[in-house]
């Protein structure tokens, strides 16, 4: 059982990379485009592995869906035989390795450290580290029935609909008056006449 | 949703369901000047009674994210009042310049939904949201002169340093939720209080399983970048010292109606948030804020008002003055008691009517395209229109804090207030720092009064709207100087509730 997952994230990885390869090294913007997508479904199925359904579906519905559309419609405006002539790489890739190793060695440190690397300085156990009273009730959690096979998960979705439209119920509905106000004053900054 | 979170959001509800009633006015009336002007002061007056209906009714909405008390209400009744004098200053300048005034409105009225949430709300992520609200309607509403390059000048710097403001902030709140587990002010004050009372004992407090959601240990250090990123982005947002950059530019390229209004109203919100957060969320650590806090004062008070001593552009000295301002009510909130609280508010009050007075008076007197905004046009202002002349000379000499006016007893509680939190040397300072700002206030006043007009500056007669806007302002104005017992007890009652709520 334990193999399946383990199986389904390397797989699924190497989707993600593959995919972010290609995404940088085609020339034709739209097959790019393209490839991005299937990185970014790759995302989602490594959500869906780990028990986040939700955030998988969102995954989909917003970045496959909405921005990946957007994509598009600025690559169909903008002038793309202009853009497949230039030269795909410039003076600038070695900052860029530069930033790739300087990402990878911290990387690298937070691995080898682990949990470790998260302890703050001057107290003696830091947030992330519950204390074993505290085990014992995520452990008792796994008799409760209605919740994954993890144990430690819970259902994520039911999370975080109890958290959208119970406890922030109201920053969640008074966040359409900040969009209200952003569409409105788009409109009133853009429009030649109003 | 229950109907009792209805009724504490109501005010919001009815101003929010107002803008979108004068878009959709504006979108259908060819002439729709008139009518929109209608339809937001009927949304507003209705707001003005909601609010003051809940303001003994204090009660905790959605589940305590929420808190329609008396500290929030007297905000957005400072708010809307606010919102109401500018709407009645607005409508002549707006009607001037040829600017549509259904989406003035609109952007106004959605400004002061965001203002009366960021005041009232309990939780951190409300407050961004709040924040987030006023700030766009205002980045909108000072580039509400498309057609004249230092509006819109001053628009985009306003939107980029005041995105990155809120970027601080928000950053703040993160780290916050990651060092305590949680965004509610009163929930975030409890953890710091078991954990500092779990300290003294000195046997380290158990997690038990109902605590999970707040732990009891903090990375101190954690919590000291949060504290100090929601600081950044709140004294931003209140255009205080070294964070007050911005402040000239944008006052002067704004419309005067704008500048009025950004000057006291989202001023006034982020002192609330400020206020509320500080006191409410982060009162266990105010050993660790409250020197930052005398640090800003003491800078702002000096930056603006020695700022001010060079401007020839009214707007611009206005805009130093309304730094040096700042500093006064940072000096009432660096003591962090009932009382310096009640002085921040009456002091608040006070500013509102005197400014808004006064840049009612810049507003008619700038003329068509606010040409005539220097110093320099003011000579001779006291025998050509007299009655314009006299208020102004009241508002300025309340700006002063001359006896009798406004301006005076919220200096005198701000720094009876210093007095008795201990702070000496934070009063002389800002004793001293009155002195300084009467030299540049006096100056207009001496150029109105005493000099030849240096060139011809038409005059229209004054409209109804502007007539009663002055006249509330200068009411206003004289009412807090000589009889301040009603506001007073007001301020203390909702101080008392902010210092219960710890």
């Amino acid at each position: 059982m334990n193999v399946l997952p383990g199986f389904f994230f390397y797989l699924l990885s190497a989707i993600i990379l593959g995919g972010a390869i290609l995404t940088i090294t085609r020339r034709n913007a739209v097959h790019s485009a393209i490839w991005l997508i299937v990185t970014l479904l790759g995302v989602a199925g490594i959500y869906l592995n780990q028990h986040a359904e939700f955030l998988a579906a969102v995954q989909v519905l917003v970045y496959i869906g909405g921005i990946m559309v957007l994509f598009l419609f600025v690559i169909m405006l903008v002038n793309l035989d202009e853009a497949a002539k230039q030269r795909q790489f410039n003076h600038q890739w070695t900052i860029a390795v530069g930033c790739a190793l300087a990402l990878m060695a911290e990387l690298a440190y937070f691995i080898v450290k682990g949990r470790e690397s998260f302890r703050f300085g001057d107290t003696g156990t830091g947030t992330l580290n519950p204390d074993a009273a505290v085990i014992e009730f995520l452990k008792s959690c796994r008799d409760i029935p209605g919740l994954g096979p993890g144990g430690f998960l819970q259902p994520n979705t039911e999370l975080i609909a109890c958290a959208l439209y119970r406890d922030y119920l109201l920053p969640f509905e008074i966040a359409s008056v900040l969009l209200l106000v952003a569409i409105v004053g788009a409109v009133v900054m853009a429009k030649k006449e109003i | 949703m229950q109907p009792s979170d209805a009724i504490a959001i109501l005010p919001e509800i009815i101003l929010t369901a107002a803008g979108i009633l004068v878009m959709l006015l504006g979108a259908f009336f060819e002439k729709s000047e008139r009518i929109a002007a209608g339809a937001t002061y009927a949304g507003l007056i209705a707001a003005i009674i909601a609010v003051a209906v809940q303001f003994n009714h204090p009660v905790a909405a959605f589940g305590g994210v929420f808190l329609a008390d008396s500290f929030g209400c007297f905000f957005r009744l400072l708010f809307l009042l606010i919102a109401l004098l500018v709407v009645l200053s607005s409508s002549t300048y707006l009607h001037r310049e040829g600017l549509s005034a259904a989406e003035y409105y609109a952007l106004l009225l959605f400004g002061t939904v965001g203002m009366g949430v960021m005041a009232s709300a309990n939780e951190l992520i409300l407050v961004f949201i709040g924040l987030e609200i006023s700030s766009l309607a205002s980045y909108v509403l000072v580039g509400f002169r498309r057609d004249v390059p230092t509006s819109s000048e001053a628009s985009l710097k306003y939107f980029l340093l005041g995105s990155f403001a809120t970027a601080f902030f928000l950053y703040g709140v993160a780290l916050m939720f990651g060092s305590t587990g949680s965004t509610r002010l009163t929930q975030i004050n409890e953890a710091f209080n078991t954990a500092l009372r779990g300290q003294s004992a000195g046997t380290p407090v158990h997690p038990a399983a109902a605590n999970l959601a707040v732990s009891t240990q903090f990375p101190a250090s954690l919590v000291g970048v949060a504290i100090a990123l929601m600081f950044v982005g709140l004294a931003f947002k209140v255009s205080a010292a070294p964070f007050q950059i911005w402040t000239p530019d944008v006052y002067q390229g704004a419309p005067t109606p704008v500048t009025a209004f950004l000057s006291t109203a989202p001023k006034a919100a982020a002192f609330a948030a400020f206020l509320r957060i500080f006191m409410v969320g982060l009162g266990a650590y105010s050993g660790r804020w409250s020197w930052l806090l005398w640090i800003v004062a003491v800078l702002s008070m000096f930056l603006g008002n020695l700022g001010a001593l060079l401007q020839a552009n009214i707007k611009r000295m206005l805009a130093y003055s309304a730094i040096a301002h700042a500093g006064y009510v940072l000096v009432a909130f660096t003591t962090h008691s009932a009382d310096g609280v009640a002085a921040v508010l009456y002091y608040l009050v006070a500013y509102a009517f005197m400014n808004i007075g006064a840049f009612l008076v810049v507003t008619h007197l700038g003329g068509r395209g606010e040409r005539y905004l220097e110093i320099e046009d003011y000579a001779g202002l006291g025998f050509r229109f007299p009655f314009l002349a006299g208020m102004f000379s009241i508002f300025l000499l309340s700006l002063i804090g001359v006896p009798l006016t406004a301006g005076f007893l919220g200096k005198f509680y701000v720094f009876r207030a210093a007095i008795h939190g201990d702070l000496v040397w934070l009063t002389v300072l800002g004793v001293l720092n009155s002195g300084i700002a009467a030299y540049y206030y006096l100056r207009v006043l001496v150029s109105m009064y005493m000099s030849a007009p240096a060139r011809e500056v038409p005059c229209e007669p004054l409209r109804a709207p502007e007539r009663l806007a002055l006249a509330i302002s200068v009411v206003g104005t004289l009412y807090l100087g000589l009889f301040p017992q009603n506001v007073m007890d007001l301020a203390t009652q909702a101080a008392q509730w902010l210092q219960q709520a710890r």
